[in-house]
């Protein structure tokens, strides 16, 4: 079977200066990745460039996504073909309402995928039972886009896109970032509902907390631009325990 | 040293004696020394240059280099077509072409007791008394001087006391300069009397090479209230020098919007006198300025008594070469106290070659008053449009999300009802393809 995502050798440079140097990772579907790593590693360089934002550059290697080449791919497309990155820190709109922002991006994908678009009441009907599980309240959705929203409620947002865009990948950055334990948990809950065979998850973080909630089903160690290494669960605890030094520092040796 | 004058010989200047007989109110001898001494004095004023501090940043060289002629009656139908499809059809509506009223378009009858609405021509014939006092030509600068010395139709809007329109009034200029340059000076006056009520919708809209350069005063007595709301939207080789003059006696409210997105070269003057206290001076708007567009909004606001309020919130956005100016000027005289004025301009740049300049101006005298005003300009923020286009949206469709969105703050200060006019305004802008 094609994975869903496959990243060969990928070098990148970000303002010119070169943060991902050589990673090789294959993700298949229904498969939760968790990718950890201290600061500055190159975790959030890797989530912009899969996602396409301006002024990260591939120098190397390649990414293949569901078989086709991702690295010429204008940034709407890859959304509308199913790649989904939940930001690490979502950007707030200010005047444009939740509502009129997620229905403008639900149709887009829609059309790109050949269904037909849906109607005012037809969306409003399907995102008050994803809010529901989210517990997104109506008011906060036709507010303008995470405006004066709490870090937890940001969070919650993305989670309430993701349900509703129902991507074949999703790229989770930092979302455990700024929350209390229970903002976790629901976000925690919300990832899980999206588990699904046909769909693949990377999730990217700092912290094992997160994986106390999301088992991923293989943990991967970037450390100064490459993955350094690859096991299963039992890593992540093993970091928690030890810390980043001692494996940077065999990477390095 | 550079004059601060300029000084132009425009053809209709010439032809004053010729056109008098034609204007309105030519039978009334007042008026006729009235448009003669306005003559003069625009002779011997002449145009402003850029040594004027108030047309520091708009350059009228331009203009005077133009041969603007005396207007013909012909209109084109596709103009007065565009001006049959304007706001509700039932409403009443006054159509002005070239400087004279159309009286086939327009729809004078079923109006409430108490409200008069009348082209200039007819309200000089029947009510020339009420009008006299609205029509000084010594009041204003060298182009209010130019105006009086011939000005056309415009509208007369006079409210008894207590009178509410109902429904909102129409008034559409057009103006089409197929036969070459044309001068145009719409003359308008609305008198609301104690209490009452009105809204006034206007757009200007033309084709060619001509000149607008409408006058209209505002009178509103105690307790009354306007909503006056316009849209500029002339031909894209149209010079548009318009001015608002608005005076509020006590409790009078005043809310103005200004949708401004036509000319080579617009300027709007909106001038405020709070004489009485408690009275409000609002006006909102959007300019959107395109290639080779000038669009210069001009704000003096005199708070000459206590308690009054006054809120300008203007939007611009300005693309390829498009140059905007916003000049506010507040002044809050000494005995004005519990003056509460409020003025900003933002401006989206969509293009490095665009431009802005703003002035704020505040002069107060008093001493328990708040004053604020605020000037940005910036350029669209790229972490919004990843964000959007990170969930599908397309670029152009991200642009417009968030062009519109800057826009509708300055919507938000008028009444919601009455926002539909102007609701696809910043999308009719890009459609013609801007930003």
């Amino acid at each position: 079977m094609t994975p869903i995502l496959e990243i060969k050798n990928l070098h990148a440079l970000v303002d010119g200066k070169e943060v991902l140097k050589g990673i090789d990772l294959v993700i298949n579907a229904g498969e939760m990745h968790a990718v950890m790593g201290p600061n500055g590693s190159g975790k959030s360089t890797l989530s912009y460039v899969l996602a396409g934002r301006e002024s990260y550059e591939v120098t190397g290697g390649s990414i293949t996504y569901m078989g086709k080449d991702l690295t010429g791919l204008e940034r709407e497309i890859r959304a509308r073909e199913g790649i989904f990155l939940a930001f690490q820190y979502p950007v707030e709109i200010p005047g444009v309402a939740g509502t009129t922002f997620l229905k403008t991006a639900y149709n887009a994908i829609r059309k790109h995928r050949g269904e037909k678009e849906l109607d005012a009441m037809q969306f409003l009907k399907l995102i008050r039972e994803k809010q529901k599980e989210l517990g997104i309240t109506d008011e906060m959705v036709r507010r303008p886009v995470n405006v004066g929203f709490s870090g937890g409620e940001k969070k919650r947002n993305e989670m309430l896109q993701m349900a509703m865009l129902e991507p074949t990948l999703a790229i989770l950055d930092e979302t455990d970032s700024g929350l209390d334990i229970d903002a976790l948990k629901t976000v925690a809950d919300g990832i899980n509902a999206l588990r699904h065979p046909a769909r693949a998850m990377l999730m990217i973080t700092h912290y094992q907390r997160l994986l106390d909630y999301v088992v991923p089903d293989f943990v991967h160690v970037l450390a100064n631009g490459k993955i350094v290494r690859s096991g299963d669960k039992s890593l992540a605890l093993e970091l928690e325990k030890e810390g980043y030094g001692n494996i940077a520092a065999e990477a390095a040796a | 040293m550079k004059p601060r004058r300029i000084t132009a010989d425009f053809p209709f200047v010439g032809a004053f004696e010729q056109l008098r007989e034609d204007l309105p109110g030519a039978p009334l001898g007042w008026l006729q020394d009235a448009r003669r001494g306005a003559l003069a004095r625009f002779r011997d004023e002449a145009l402003p240059s850029r040594r004027v501090e108030e047309w520091k940043y708009t350059d009228l060289r331009a203009l005077a280099d133009t041969e603007f002629g005396v207007p013909s009656a012909d209109v084109s139908d596709a103009l007065r077509q565009r001006a049959a499809g304007i706001g509700d059809p039932g409403a009443p509506r006054l159509v002005v072409a070239n400087g004279r009223v159309d009286h086939d378009a327009s729809r004078l009858d079923g109006l409430p007791a108490g409200v008069t609405l009348l082209p200039m021509s007819r309200a000089l014939e029947t009510h020339a008394d009420a009008l006299k006092a609205s029509l000084d030509p010594a009041n204003g600068d060298a182009l209010a001087a130019l105006n009086g010395a011939f000005m056309m139709d415009g509208y007369v809007l006079l409210l008894d006391a207590g009178v509410t329109l109902e429904p909102d009034i129409e008034i559409v200029f057009l103006a089409d300069a197929a036969g070459g340059p044309v001068a145009l000076h719409p003359r308008n006056v609305v008198v609301m009397g104690e209490g009452a009520r009105a809204t006034v919708n206007e757009t200007h809209l033309g084709d060619g090479v001509y000149w607008s350069n409408p006058v209209t005063d505002i009178s509103l007595a105690p307790g009354s209230a306007l909503h006056h709301y316009k849209t500029q939207a002339e031909g894209g080789d149209a010079f548009h020098l318009a001015q608002a003059r608005v005076t509020l006696q006590q409790g009078a409210h005043y809310q103005g919007f200004l949708a401004m997105t036509g000319g080579r070269l617009a300027r709007q003057t909106q001038s405020a006198v709070i004489a009485g206290p408690d009275a409000a001076f609002n006006v909102a708007g959007a300019y959107l300025v395109g290639a080779g567009q000038h669009c210069d909004i001009t704000t003096d606001v005199e708070h000459a008594a206590g308690g009054g309020a006054s809120r300008q919130v203007f939007k611009g956005v300005l693309d390829d070469d498009g140059h905007g100016v916003f000049q506010g000027k507040v002044t809050v005289a000494r005995d004005a106290q519990k003056t509460d004025a409020h003025q900003l301009n933002n401006a989206l740049l969509l293009s490095d070659a665009a431009e802005i300049d703003a002035k704020p101006e505040l002069e107060i005298y008093a001493d328990d008053v708040k004053c604020s005003h605020g000037a940005t300009a910036g350029d669209l923020d790229e972490s919004e449009l990843f964000y959007l286009q990170a969930r599908g949206i397309d670029a152009a469709t991200a642009r417009r999300l968030l062009v519109s969105a800057f826009v509708r703050a300055a919507l938000e200060e008028i009444r919601e009802a009455d926002r539909a006019r102007f609701d696809t305004l910043v999308e009719d802008w890009l459609e013609a393809g801007h930003g």
